[in-house]
């Protein structure tokens, strides 16, 4: 039994040293693994994949290491990865980790020389976008998701209440958030089964109160509204500006809606409607304010009532501007594989690696060849419900690229120092407990106890 | 000298029995300490380095993007001054004191219910455990659904049954933490099952003596069944507290610790802290507090308990 255990046991540790003998030389081939990190859902997991498929048999000798934790896990999985000191080669801005998180830490590194070496030109990089990932000349991002904000229709409950649908056009002035307002009083429709009521309107305050952007205010800035101040562009912050009567004023009007209006659900009900990951596809809300990924919502839920998007509504600061959520692929500044890894950002995001993100992942990818907005509009026609002719679809889609933009918590450093307070400080205004001033104060002293 | 050591020497001579006998146990150390490694690994790796790490971190700036800078005590001098970090407690103290109570009281209630000898207990029995053993996350997205205003099957019970309109259990800043606490009614099974062995191994001799005395439910409840109950009421004691302050995915899915941090419970505090604000640093020397409080606490009840936990033939000393 001894020598049995004995011999075991020598067997055992002989396997062990074998298995970590040949580890090295498994490695020693000429195989280099470039690993990609980015949040997936379905469609982007299976471009992700297809792309990286096709990259490995154009490429023999490199292997992409796609890792994938789902959306809601993505930030910690950047965190642990940077913490062991495996940074993934490429991985992208998300949740709080935003532009300025990424430069600050140096966790990314400039590609303008990349593109230099390589001989190709960044000007497939639409301007918007070139600004917004660019520092002291440094291009730190390649973009390939973006998110304008718009404002969807539910046709059918327009033609139910006999409601003309709203104007499309950007330029239309008379489209101002008065208008919406009196379209959602006609647009309301409550019966004591609260499943059946029919609801004017959902909005949203916005990340930071960038509702207030109507009004002509910014809560980080006394500029007028967003403008790349160095708050945005990751500098430190040395004042805040919540209680600004125009911002208190915005914060007022939407949470009066649900209070004083009656034309939008409380808190409460929107969950109970939001089972479908958006209260607008309930069927039950007229004007909703949705995001660029509600047609991949939409591909989802398969809705049955017509509906289609128009611009955001003049405020009373006489502006348009909304939030726009834009990603970008990043090249860690640690990579070992750097020039390898960025030709393969540059393969994934242009060219036939663009189409496979309309084609696969649902995407329009922000490039300047309008043939991959053409591609995509093609293939949002196809969506259920939708009922926009595809010219139109196009100008609306594009003028909220071009006016929108960035959402302030992808901009600023450590965001969520901010966003934080802003969520939960503002929850008792929308149920009425505070006046939004209250509740502003409450932010703007919260806000300054983070910058001391 | 004593008898039997060596003349030369002065040292006892060693007989080949116990020569034999030491090699046999060294022998067997070795094949103890080959045999356990694995866990010893584990736990060297797992735990002993993570709260060693961890330690080290709450003396340091730590954002995790860039490398900890050490400030000495700093985290903890900010967190004890801030609101913050003081509503996190307030809102898990309260918390752990409500759930361990509506656990103990409860979890006894079941179980004396489920120790009748009637038929299906078995089923009932295994109906009441079942909660436990779903996923936290599924059974928060349900408690979600049935916390809903109005059409929510709660706020629709409360309507038929009284008549009354439910509030906004989880908007409200005044009712979000008590959706939680009421949520904690579903996992009562562990404690529950602690109970129901405990109350199976009272023997029945002592409730016929109590009978024949003339003693009444109550009496019996207070003067036999408690006493006999009280180290399965010790283990539930500091097994609850330690579960309510680290309770985390109900808050996280739930509410986000919201609205207005009502719910902001200590675990989420330290979460928010590591992964969404990149103060790594600060959320160690929170999970460090919460260690040590949880340690005091554990420590103090334990000392308590000599006086009220009767372990049969005696208190354990």
């Amino acid at each position: 039994m001894k020598k049995w255990m004995t011999r075991a046991s020598h067997g055992m540790a002989a396997s062990l040293s074998i298995a970590l003998l040949s580890a090295p030389m498994v490695h020693a081939s000429s195989t280099i693994t470039i690993t990609w990190l980015l949040p997936t859902d379905t469609e982007v997991d299976a471009y992700a994949h297809t792309v990286a498929t096709q990259y490995e048999k154009e490429n023999p000798g490199i292997k992409i290491d796609v890792i994938t934790p789902g959306s809601t896990a993505y930030n910690e999985k950047l965190l642990t990865m940077v913490a062991a000191g495996q940074t993934p080669d490429i991985f992208t801005d998300w949740a709080n980790t935003g532009v300025y998180t990424i430069i600050s830490h140096h966790l990314a590194q400039d590609l303008n020389p990349f593109f230099k070496a390589d001989k190709i030109s960044s000007s497939f990089i639409p301007a918007t976008y070139k600004k917004e990932y660019t520092e002291d000349n440094h291009l730190y991002g390649l973009p390939w998701l973006s998110n304008p904000t718009f404002i969807a229709y539910n046709e059918t409950l327009f033609n139910k209440y006999h409601v003309p649908l709203p104007t499309t056009s950007w330029t239309d002035k008379s489209w101002t958030l008065n208008k919406l307002l009196a379209d959602a009083k006609k647009l309301t429709h409550l019966t004591s089964n609260p499943k059946t009521s029919d609801w004017g309107v959902d909005l949203t305050p916005g990340s930071i109160g960038s509702l207030g952007w109507l009004w002509g205010v910014d809560p980080l800035n006394n500029k007028g509204g967003p403008t790349y101040t160095a708050a945005y562009r990751g500098g430190a912050l040395t004042q805040t500006y919540a209680t600004q009567p125009k911002e208190v004023e915005a914060m007022q009007w939407l949470a009066d809606l649900s209070l004083k209006d009656h034309v939008m659900p409380d808190q409460g009900t929107l969950t109970a409607m939001s089972t479908t990951g958006n209260a607008f596809f309930s069927g039950h809300i007229a004007i909703s304010e949705v995001a660029g990924w509600v047609w991949r919502q939409a591909a989802q839920f398969q809705p049955k009532f017509k509906w289609g998007i128009v611009p955001i509504p003049y405020g009373p600061g006489g502006a348009d501007t909304a939030q726009r959520e834009d990603n970008a692929f990043y090249l860690s500044s640690t990579s070992k594989h750097a020039d390898a890894a960025f030709r393969f950002m540059v393969f994934a995001t242009t060219g036939w690696g663009a189409q496979q993100l309309v084609k696969v992942g649902k995407i329009d990818p922000p490039n300047t060849n309008p043939k991959y907005l053409e591609e995509w509009v093609a293939g949002v026609d196809k969506i259920a419900g939708f009922s926009m002719k595809n010219s139109v679809f196009e100008q609306v889609f594009e003028g909220g690229v071009n006016r929108d933009f960035p959402d302030p918590t992808n901009l600023l450093n450590d965001s969520s120092d901010f966003g934080d307070p802003f969520t939960q400080l503002m929850s008792p205004v929308w149920i009425g407990r505070e006046s939004a001033k209250q509740g502003l104060q409450a932010v703007q002293s919260a806000w300054q106890q983070v910058l001391q | 000298m004593r008898v039997g050591m060596s003349v030369e020497t002065g040292v006892r001579p060693v007989s080949r029995k116990r020569v034999r006998a030491g090699l046999q146990r060294r022998l067997e150390a070795r094949w103890f300490l080959l045999f356990i490694s694995p866990w010893l690994v584990g736990f060297a790796v797992l735990t002993v380095y993570p709260m060693i790490a961890s330690a080290y971190y709450s003396l340091t700036n730590y954002s995790v993007l860039s490398p900890p800078t050490f400030i000495g005590f700093q985290n903890y001098t900010f967190l004890f001054h801030s609101p913050l970090f003081w509503t996190s407690v307030r809102v898990t103290v309260i918390y752990a004191i409500a759930t361990v109570v509506i656990q103990l009281v409860l979890g006894l209630l079941v179980a004396m219910l489920l120790n009748l000898r009637i038929p299906g207990m078995k089923v009932l029995r295994t109906l009441y455990y079942i909660p436990n053993v779903l996923p936290m996350a599924a059974t928060s997205m349900l408690w979600m659904f049935l916390f809903v205003p109005r059409t929510g099957v709660l706020d629709a019970a409360l309507h038929q049954l009284f008549g009354i309109n439910g509030p906004q259990w989880l908007s409200d800043p005044r009712w979000a933490l008590s959706g939680l606490i009421i949520m904690s009614v579903w996992s009562i099974g562990s404690s529950m099952l602690i109970f129901l062995a405990g109350l199976q191994s009272i023997p029945d001799e002592l409730y016929e003596a109590a009978d024949i005395d003339g003693a009444r439910l109550f009496t019996k409840l207070r003067h036999i069944t408690l006493p006999m109950l009280s180290p399965q009421i010790l283990l539930n004691l500091i097994l609850g507290l330690i579960g309510a302050f680290q309770t985390f995915v109900q808050a996280y899915m739930m509410t986000d610790g919201g609205p207005d941090y009502a719910t902001y419970l200590y675990s989420l505090s330290i979460y928010q802290n590591a992964f969404q604000s990149f103060h790594m640093g600060m959320a160690s020397a929170e999970a460090w507090i919460m260690f040590l409080v949880i340690l005091a606490l554990t420590a103090a009840i334990f000392k308590t308990s000599a006086r009220w936990v009767y372990y049969g033939g005696g208190t354990e000393s």
